[in-house]
């Protein structure tokens, strides 16, 4: 069962199944189109096959790949990258709270440029930035207020005046005829 | 010739050329920051302004402007993920985990110095190197290009970390990607499934801010926090990047060097320059696994490049009246508004306007780097703010960047997609990088050895310079491979 | 933390909703349902008075000069009358205050965005109180913003700049076109560029003579920016009229062509007499041929094609004619009220009589040769009608090209 729930078995199986798409959009052009992409598309189509056995396993040892040993010192100093270790006190979710707090993130980006899409570019903007940082992170109405403020002067004066760019208008708009 | 040189230093450091190059500088860096707007656009509105100038007082403005696109765009690359112009991308690999580290002033110091020495090199490549050029341009063919991206695609291995495999896939993926739309050789239009939007194929711009700054933004709010993870002090380190240049003064010669030849080929671009530098960097460094992670090599190398390959580009454009590059071509417009015909006869009569230009070209980008520099400590508190402010900040400056590339609102949808597909890269461990690097570079490959196969047939790999090309590619590719064997064998490992 | 984390939950819900359906909306908004017709083929014409009304109409409408003038503005086109009913008034005032669209199917800095953003200022003077912005639409080889242009209100307030090469894919009924020309609002076109078949110094052709009779034993090689291109289909126009055999490498986008010429890589190109001028300049190049009403006279000796081309084949001259002959062209939707597209074309007329526009064009060697109204409307009908037979053989020529099979 994990395995069907598992994000990494789902975006490797559709690394496969994308991939056997293409192989076959691709037979259906003239030779001399589906040369190259066919060159490309069938070893990676079996790569990535390889690759579903691999995160298959790695699924199974419980989703925590095995890291490549890199023991030389680098002089430069890197900072060892990966924090693993939850030595702050940062909230550390697991499980289905971080998947779904994934999930709220990136429902938060649909729903923006669904505002662009529907209410406009400045109107979602706006929105977005209150609702985000009052509603959602229960800043200060003071704080909220004078961040969006600043942040739209300069897009507006930037944009708008100087670069009279078109900020999309959004689609109720041109329904209703403005 | 020295008293062109100093005619032209004097002009351009009086009124009213050298208000107008100061007035182009600040326009140069917004634009190259933020993302979406390219230099080209910049030059199209400052155009119409130059009617009636002198030359000399007309190129300082549009030269202020140009060179500096390239020098604010690393900030953006840096601070969040969200490379603020096409090439500078490459910098996000090591410049953002940089930022992570509490780095980001080190980073941007770098970049920054990065700036004026690349754009000293192409500079001087532009104005020393014009009259013996000629034949190297022309040695150049499409046959030269194809080895030339083949041997860019073959560093996707160099920028796939750990997972050599999953690297392989997502640079198969991008070479896809590439081959959407029409294919001018052909006709065919390829992989559009009957959309219209995506005969031209896919767009770089969207799609890399969403891969980078979109799927960031993501996991800022999985997490909250900052960029820096951490309570690290930010902001001190600046003139240690400083130093980094310095410490590194070969790799960015090599680096400003290659961006300068790439830059001499029309069509090649700058994004080919930055990837090439940046895997050439990976692969001529002792420890090529700490490329992607916060090394500031690999913030130096491409920084250097993009600004060489500008002075690059400045060469055919004015010794053939060739544009070397889409910016080029908008400038070559703008001589002919200013008086001059580009071609030899120029290169004889208005010397000192070529010397300008490399003085514009020189003083701009350390007057832009330098302010930058100074306030370079203040930008790097952008790192640590916190996710609630910092989250919409970047979310905004995507979408609209995502949307003014071309006033498409489909572009917003596929820097979402791509926003969410990045974010699931990342937590699965499929590298990043190998996307854009093959998708910048799949449509060259392709397109020039059609070419090359229709001009001369497979016998194109014969000529001289592809051949030196197909050796180094084999070599490339074999390198890492003989050193992963003698890892395995353990033998302690050669170095570089 | 749990009810927070609820709220969102259905808060995520909603919006995966919501985008699946306005996955769909946009989907049917980004392709409005297309007004498209298949181009005509008027059988009631008979082959020879279609092909010389065509060609009259062009000489008598079209501006004589090409070369910009330095003075005062040549006499222009009284045409306009006939582009609408005598009564009609231009509308000046409901410009006042409005915004002004000029789309160009071009990204910004190519030939076309730099045309109308020469104009623009001059068309906002003498459209008092307006403003003009420029609006980059591009892709699919100017379809894309030709689509937009079409399918924008006709309110007078948007209009766009595209290629005339247009004509060609109409023709074939290549993929993606949401547009009839025969149907936009006809503004103007703001320049004719004679099309020019160019070789290289070192090739051996001196004259077009040579060049047709070489090609019989062994083609001509030029370069063209792909299959879908002007420089591609001009050639193969080209080789159906003169008999030139040509080898078509593509893929020169840009400028790529002018080095490839430079090495020898390929013997030439077709393409606009004022951006392979350079090559002439330079001595690097020889034009053969020249395609348009008259000659030009920074051209040396090249003949027209209209006075070498053999008469049968009048029906393919002349749609080169036109593409050469209407350069710049701009439009707008169709249904646009008429006192609204008078006050649009006077503005077009006195923004190209501007002195301080023409001198600034002329500074920047941009040809200006205008055109208003009907005259430009009437040209483009004229070449969309064709007999049935030349029909089928420009689908069978151009249809590979441009229709991606």
């Amino acid at each position: 069962m994990k395995y069907l729930t598992s994000g990494r078995m789902l975006f490797s199986a559709l690394f496969v199944v994308v991939f056997a798409v293409l192989i076959v959009t691709a037979t259906g052009y003239n030779p001399k189109a589906r040369t190259f992409p066919l060159i490309v598309a069938v070893p990676v189509f079996l790569g990535a096959l390889a690759n579903l056995v691999v995160d298959f396993r790695i699924v199974q040892r419980g989703e925590k790949p095995k890291k490549e040993k890199s023991e030389t010192k680098s002089p430069i100093t890197v900072a060892e990258a990966t924090p693993a270790e939850p030595a702050k006190k940062k909230e550390k979710l697991s499980g289905t709270a971080k998947r779904r707090r994934e999930l709220l993130g990136i429902a938060w980006l649909i729903g923006y440029v669904l505002a662009i899409t529907f209410l406009g570019f400045p109107i979602a903007t706006i929105g977005y930035m209150v609702v985000f940082i009052h509603f959602f992170n229960r800043e200060s109405w003071k704080l909220t207020i004078i961040y969006t403020a600043i942040m739209w002067a300069f897009i507006w004066i930037a944009f708008v005046y100087f670069l009279k760019s078109n900020l999309y208008p959004g689609l109720i708009f041109e329904w209703l005829g403005i | 010739m020295l008293e062109a040189m100093w005619s032209g230093l004097t002009q351009v450091l009086s009124f009213p050329a050298l208000g107008l190059m100061l007035l182009g500088i600040p326009i140069g860096l917004i634009i190259g920051a933020i993302p979406g707007l390219g230099g080209n656009l910049g030059l199209a509105l400052l155009i119409p302004f130059t009617y009636g100038m002198s030359p000399i007082a007309g190129f300082s403005l549009l030269f202020g402007m140009h060179s500096v696109v390239q020098t604010g765009g690393p900030m953006s690359s840096i601070l969040f993920n969200a490379p603020g112009t096409g090439p500078s991308a490459a910098d996000c690999l090591d410049g953002f985990p940089m930022a992570q580290q509490g780095k980001a002033g080190r980073a941007i110091g770098a970049a920054l110095v990065s700036s004026i020495a690349g754009s000293i090199i192409g500079a001087i490549g532009m104005a020393i190197l014009i009259p013996f050029v000629r034949p190297l341009i022309l040695a150049f063919s499409p046959a030269e290009f194809f080895m030339m991206a083949i041997l860019g695609i073959t560093f996707i291995a160099l920028v796939s970390g750990n997972s050599l495999l999953k690297g392989l896939l997502i640079g198969g993926l991008g070479l896809m990607m590439a081959f959407i739309g029409m294919d001018p050789i052909t006709g065919v239009a390829r992989f559009t499934y009957g959309q219209l939007w995506l005969f031209d194929g896919v767009k770089l711009v969207p799609i890399v801010i969403g891969l980078f700054a979109g799927s960031e933004t993501i996991s800022m709010i999985l997490k909250g926090g900052s960029i820096v993870e951490g309570d690290v002090q930010v902001g001190n380190d600046v003139f240690d990047g400083v130093k980094d240049v310095f410490r590194n003064w070969w790799l960015v010669l090599r680096c400003g060097i290659i961006g300068y030849v790439i830059g001499l080929m029309p069509g090649l671009g700058g994004e080919v320059s930055a990837w090439v530098t940046y895997g050439h960097a990976a692969q001529s460094s002792k420890h090529p696994e700490t490329f992607g992670k916060g090394n500031v090599q690999g913030v130096i190398a491409p920084a250097v490049a993009i600004h060489s390959k500008e002075g690059g580009a400045l060469v055919p454009t004015l010794a053939f009246g060739v544009p070397g590059s889409s910016a080029m071509a908008i400038l070559l417009g703008a001589f002919l508004v200013l008086g001059l015909q580009p071609g030899p006869a120029m290169l004889k009569e208005h010397l000192d306007v070529v010397w300008a230009m490399f003085w514009v070209v020189i003083i701009a980008n350390i007057i832009g780097a330098m302010a930058l520099l100074a306030v370079a400590k203040y930008l790097t508190l952008l790192t640590v703010l916190r996710s609630s402010l910092i989250v919409p900040f970047i979310m905004v400056f995507v979408m609209l960047g995502s949307y003014l590339t071309s006033n498409s609102i489909t572009d917003l949808a596929i820097t979402v997609a791509f926003s969410i597909i990045g974010y699931a890269m990342k937590k699965f461990d499929y590298p990043r990088a190998p996307l854009v690097l093959s998708l910048v570079l799949g449509g060259i490959a392709e397109k020039n050895l059609q070419m090359s196969l229709q001009l001369w047939g497979a016998s194109f790999l014969t000529r001289p310079i592809t051949f030196v090309l197909l050796i180094l590619t084999i070599l490339s590719v074999a390198y890492p491979v003989w050193r992963a064997i003698n890892k395995k064998n353990g033998k302690p490992e050669v170095a570089a | 933390m749990k009810s927070t984390l609820n709220r969102m939950h259905v808060l995520f819900v909603v919006a995966l909703v919501a985008t699946v359906l306005s996955v769909i909306l946009l989907a049917g908004c980004a392709s409005p349902t297309p007004t498209l017709v298949p181009p005509t083929a008027v059988p009631t014409k008979a082959p020879v008075s279609s092909s010389s009304s065509a060609s009259s109409s062009v000489a008598s409408s079209v501006a004589p000069t090409t070369v910009p003038p330095t003075q005062a503005p040549t006499a222009v086109p009284t045409p306009v009358a006939t582009a609408a009913p005598t009564a009609v008034q231009p509308d000046l005032a409901f410009y006042n205050g409005k915004t002004v669209t000029f789309i160009v199917a071009t990204k910004a800095g190519g030939g076309y965005d730099t045309y109308a953003r020469a104009i623009a200022p001059y068309i906002q003077k003498y459209l008092p109180g307006s403003t003009v912005i420029v609006k980059n639409v591009d892709g699919a080889g100017h379809i894309i913003g030709a689509n937009e242009t079409y399918a924008a209100k006709p309110d007078g307030l948007t209009f766009g700049t595209f290629n005339t090469a247009l004509i060609f894919s109409q023709i074939v009924g290549a993929q993606g076109i949401q547009f009839d020309l025969t149907k936009f609002t006809w503004i103007a076109k703001m320049a004719s560029d004679n099309r020019v078949l160019l070789v290289g110094a070192k090739t051996p052709y001196k004259t077009i003579d040579d060049a047709v009779k070489a090609s019989a034993t062994k083609e001509v090689v030029l370069s063209s920016a792909g299959l879908a291109s002007a420089s591609n289909i001009d050639a193969l126009l080209l080789q159906q009229v003169l008999g030139l055999k040509v080898k078509m490498i593509a893929g020169y986008t840009g400028n790529d062509s002018d080095l490839a010429i430079l090495r020898g890589e390929v013997e030439g190109e077709v393409g606009s007499a004022s951006s392979l001028a350079h090559f002439v300049d330079s001595g690097d190049g020889r034009i053969l041929l020249q395609i348009g009403l008259k000659k030009d006279p920074t051209l040396g000796a090249a003949p027209l094609l209209s006075d070498i081309a053999p008469a049968n084949k009048k029906a393919i001259t002349d749609l080169l004619l036109v593409d050469a002959s209407i350069g710049r062209l701009v439009a707008a939707p169709p249904g646009v009220p008429a006192e609204r597209r008078l006050a649009l074309v006077q503005a077009f007329q006195k923004a190209m009589a501007d002195p301080e526009y023409l001198a600034a064009m002329q500074k920047q060697k941009l040809p200006v040769d205008p055109a208003f109204g009907d005259d430009v409307g009437n040209l483009i009908k004229s070449s969309l009608s064709h007999t049935p037979e030349d029909l089928a053989m420009l689908k069978a020529l151009l249809g590979p090209a441009l229709s991606g099979q």
